[in-house]
C-alpha cells in the first residue's frame, strides 16, 4: 500500500548521504563484480581448454604404461617393457570398436640442418596418427606404412621445427641430422605439417615424426614402445575391449592405463568448476563484508534518526511501517550496489577474456547469483537495524538529542 | 423506563477522556521513580485546558500518556470509550494517527522534507493515496495561514513561527478529535508566539479539543480550564472565565 511512498522516502534519504551511501556500497559492488568476474572468466576459460582439447580429435584413447609402486628402496617408476608392436597391432584387431591404433615413443633429440640446429621432441610413430591427433599436412606428405615397414629414414616436421631449420627454404627432400645419444642419423624431410600451437602443456608444433620401426630397429635397438593412441568410434566401448584384452595379455593391471579424451574433459571440467567455486567462494566473503558495511552504516543512520522515528512514531507510523522503511534504505543500497556490480564484473570480464582470446559468457547463473546474493545480503544485514529502528520507545526517540 | 433514558444520557455523557488515578513509574534499577502519582481527570469534547507547572512536575509525561504515547503504569484510561491500558502498540499508532494531533516546543519537523511533505506525513501512515494527501495538506496549511510560496520551502527555510504553524497544520491534517501542543511558544518570539496562540483559539472556537502544555502563566490564560500539576499530582484547577 505505502511500501511505494517508503521505498521513495528511503532513496530520498540514500541520496541525501551520496558519499556515505556509495561507499557503504563499494562493499556490495567489489564483492558482486569479483563474483561475476571470476564466473564469467572462469567459464569462458574452460569453454576455451574443453575446445582445445576436443580439437585433439574426438574419441582419442590413450593406452600408456602404468606406474610401479615403489617399495622398499625402490623408486616408483613408469612400467616398461610391456607394450610391443605385435601388441599394438592385436590390439587393433581384436577391438571391433578400435578403427585405428599407433604405438609412439617419446624422446629428444638435437636436429642440425647446415649451421643451423634445434632440440625437438622425436614422436617415433606410425601412419595414422595424424588422423588420431587431427595433424593436418602443409607441405608433403605424414608417414606412410612403407615407412615403418622399409624402416626408411624419412621425417615429418612440426610448424616451429621447419622455421627454425630452413627459414624460408623449402624443407622437402633436406636431409638433416638427428642426433640423439651418441648416434647420428641422417633422415630425409617428407612433410611439414600446419602449426597446431599449444594445447596444454604440449606444444605439438615443437615436435618431429619419424617411423617407430626406424626409432627402434636403427636407433635405440628397443623392442618396445612408450604408448599406444587409438581413435574409437566408440570411446566407452573400445576402453573396455581393449581393458578386457589387455588384462588377458598382461594379467598385472597396474602395468597399464587406459584413459579417453572424454575422461580428461570431465576432469577438467571438474577441476575448474572446483576453482571456480573456490575463487567465488572467496569473493563471496567480501560481499559478507559488504554486508557488514551495510548493517554498520544503517546502525549509525537509526541511530542518527532517532528523532525522525520519535516523530514517525507520534504522527502514527506502526511498527512495520519503520521496519519496511529502513529495511528498504538497506536493500536498496545493497541492490544498487550489487546491479553496479553486475555490469563492472561484466567489463571486467569482457576486458579479461579480450587478452585471453575467449569469448566471455554471462550465464544467467552469475547474474542470479550476483543479484540474489547481494539482496539476501541486504536483508539479512538490514533486518537488524530495521528492527532497532522499529521498537523504539517513541517517548524516548522524542526526547533523543 | 425512567432508568433507561437516565442510562442513555450517562452513556451519551462520558467524557472524551477518563483517566483514573493513573500512575506513571520509571525504574532506575532497583529504585522506583514516580512521575505520575495517582491523576485523575476527565475531559469533555470541545474543551481548551491547559496543563501548568513547574519543571519535572510531571506535566510532559502527563501529556504522553493522554497522547497515548505512553501507556500508564496503573490506573484506568479510557480515551473515546477505549481502554489504553489493554490496547497494542500498534493500535496505539492507529489513535495518534486517527484522533489525536501533537504540537512540540522544538516543532519536529522532519529536516529533509518540505513543509507540505511534513503535512502530509500522518496521511501517509493513515495509507491515503497520494493526490489525497496533497490535497488535505494544502489545505490544512492554508488553514493555519502559511503563504503558499513557502509550501515547498524546508524546515531550515522557515522562521519559528512559520515552522509551528507547519506543525498545527500536520496536526490538523487527519482531523482529529484532540490536539496537544507541549510549550508551543516554548521556542518562539512573543509575537509569533501570540499568533500561534490565536491559531489555538481559534481551533477551539471551531470545536477542537485542545490540551496546552506549558509552565507560563498568560499562555495557559488562553484555555478554558486550567489544571495546575505538581509532584505528579493535580495540585488545582480552576475555571477562567471568558
Amino acid at each position: 500500500m505505502i511500501a511505494s511512498e517508503l521505498a521513495k522516502v528511503a532513496l530520498q534519504n540514500l541520496m541525501i548521504n551520496k558519499l556515505r551511501s556509495f561507499l557503504s556500497m563499494l562493499g556490495i559492488i567489489i564483492g558482486v563484480t569479483a563474483v561475476i568476474a571470476i564466473i564469467s572468466i572462469g567459464q569462458g576459460a574452460t569453454e576455451m581448454i574443453q575446445e582445445t582439447i576436443s580439437s585433439l580429435g574426438s574419441e582419442l584413447i590413450t593406452i600408456s604404461p602404468g606406474y610401479r609402486g615403489g617399495w622398499g628402496g625402490r623408486a616408483a617408476r613408469t612400467a616398461g617393457g610391456i607394450f610391443t608392436l605385435e601388441l599394438g597391432e592385436e590390439l587393433r584387431k581384436k577391438s571391433p570398436n578400435v578403427a585405428q591404433l599407433v604405438p609412439s615413443i617419446q624422446s629428444g633429440g638435437l636436429l642440425k640442418y647446415g649451421e643451423n640446429n634445434y632440440q625437438a621432441s622425436i614422436v617415433a610413430t606410425a601412419s595414422g596418427y595424424e588422423n588420431i591427433f587431427n595433424h593436418t599436412i602443409a607441405e608433403g606428405r605424414f608417414l606412410i606404412a612403407e615407412d615403418v615397414d622399409n624402416c626408411r629414414k624419412v621425417v615429418v616436421l612440426g610448424s616451429n621445427v621447419a622455421r627454425e631449420l630452413f627459414g624460408n627454404q623449402n624443407p622437402l627432400g633436406k636431409k638433416i641430422t638427428i642426433q640423439m645419444g651418441q648416434g647420428r642419423f641422417i633422415f630425409e624431410v617428407v612433410g611439414v605439417l600446419e602449426s597446431k600451437g599449444q594445447v596444454m602443456f604440449f606444444n605439438f608444433d615443437n615436435q618431429v615424426y619419424i617411423p617407430v620401426t626406424t626409432m627402434m630397429k636403427r636407433m635405440t635397438g628397443s623392442k618396445y614402445v612408450n604408448s599406444y593412441s587409438a581413435q574409437a568410434t566408440d570411446s566407452e566401448e573400445a576402453i573396455k575391449q581393449v581393458e578386457f584384452l589387455l588384462a588377458k595379455k598382461l594379467e598385472d593391471p597396474d602395468l597399464y592405463n587406459v584413459t579417453s579424451q572424454e575422461e580428461i574433459l570431465e576432469t577438467i571440467q571438474q577441476v575448474s568448476s572446483t576453482m571456480i567455486l573456490m575463487l567465488a567462494g572467496i569473493a563471496g566473503i567480501s560481499l559478507l563484508v559488504g554486508g557488514i558495511g551495510i548493517m554498520n552504516i544503517m546502525l549509525v543512520s537509526v541511530t542518527e534518526r532517532t528523532r525522525e522515528i520519535g516523530i514517525r512514531k507520534a504522527l502514527g507510523a506502526k511498527k512495520k511501517d519503520i521496519l519496511i522503511q529502513f529495511l528498504i534504505e538497506a536493500l536498496v543500497m545493497s541492490m544498487v550496489g550489487g546491479a553496479v556490480g553486475l555490469v563492472l564484473g561484466w567489463a571486467v570480464s569482457v576486458l579479461v577474456s579480450r587478452y585471453g582470446g575467449w569469448t566471455p559468457t554471462l550465464s544467467m547463473f552469475s547474474v542470479v547469483v550476483g543479484i540474489g546474493f547481494s539482496s539476501a545480503v541486504g536483508l539479512v544485514f538490514g533486518i537488524y537495524p530495521a528492527m532497532k529502528a522499529a521498537k523504539l520507545n517513541p517517548v524516548e526517540a522524542l526526547r533523543y538529542e | 423506563m425512567e432508568r433507561c433514558v437516565w442510562r442513555l444520557i450517562k452513556k451519551m455523557k462520558k467524557p472524551f477522556i477518563q483517566a483514573n488515578d493513573i500512575w506513571k513509574i520509571y525504574y532506575m534499577g532497583e529504585v522506583e521513580v514516580p512521575a505520575i502519582r495517582g491523576i485523575s481527570l476527565e475531559i469533555e469534547k470541545g474543551e481548551f485546558i491547559a496543563i501548568i507547572g513547574p519543571s519535572g512536575s510531571g506535566k510532559s509525561t502527563l501529556m504522553h500518556i493522554l497522547g497515548c504515547l505512553d501507556k500508564p503504569t496503573k490506573g484506568l484510561f479510557y480515551l473515546d470509550e477505549e481502554d489504553i491500558l489493554k490496547a497494542s502498540e500498534n493500535r496505539l499508532a492507529a489513535i495518534r494517527n486517527d484522533k489525536i494531533g501533537f504540537v512540540f516546543q522544538q516543532f519536529n519537523l522532519l529536516a529533509r522534507r518540505s513543509a507540505l511533505e511534513n503535512v502530509e506525513t500522518p496521511c501517509l501512515y493513515a495509507g491515503k493515496s497520494r493526490r489525497e494527501r496533497i490535497r488535505r495538506a494544502r489545505e490544512s496549511l492554508a488553514k493555519v495561514g502559511l503563504e503558499e510560496k513557502r509550501f515547498s520551502h524546508h524546515p531550515n527555510q522557515l522562521s519559528g513561527g512559520q515552522r509551528q504553524r507547519v506543525a498545527i497544520a500536520r496536526a490538523l491534517i487527519n482531523d482529529p478529535d484532540i490536539i496537544f501542543a507541549d510549550e508551543p511558544t516554548g521556542a518562539l518570539d512573543t509575537r509569533s508566539g501570540d499568533e500561534i496562540l490565536e491559531i489555538f483559539q481559534q481551533l477551539n472556537k471551531e470545536g477542537r479539543t485542545l490540551i496546552l502544555v506549558t509552565h507560563e502563566k498568560y499562555v495557559a490564560q488562553c484555555a478554558q480550564r486550567i489544571i495546575h500539576v505538581k509532584d505528579g499530582k493535580i495540585d488545582s484547577e480552576e475555571l477562567i472565565a471568558q
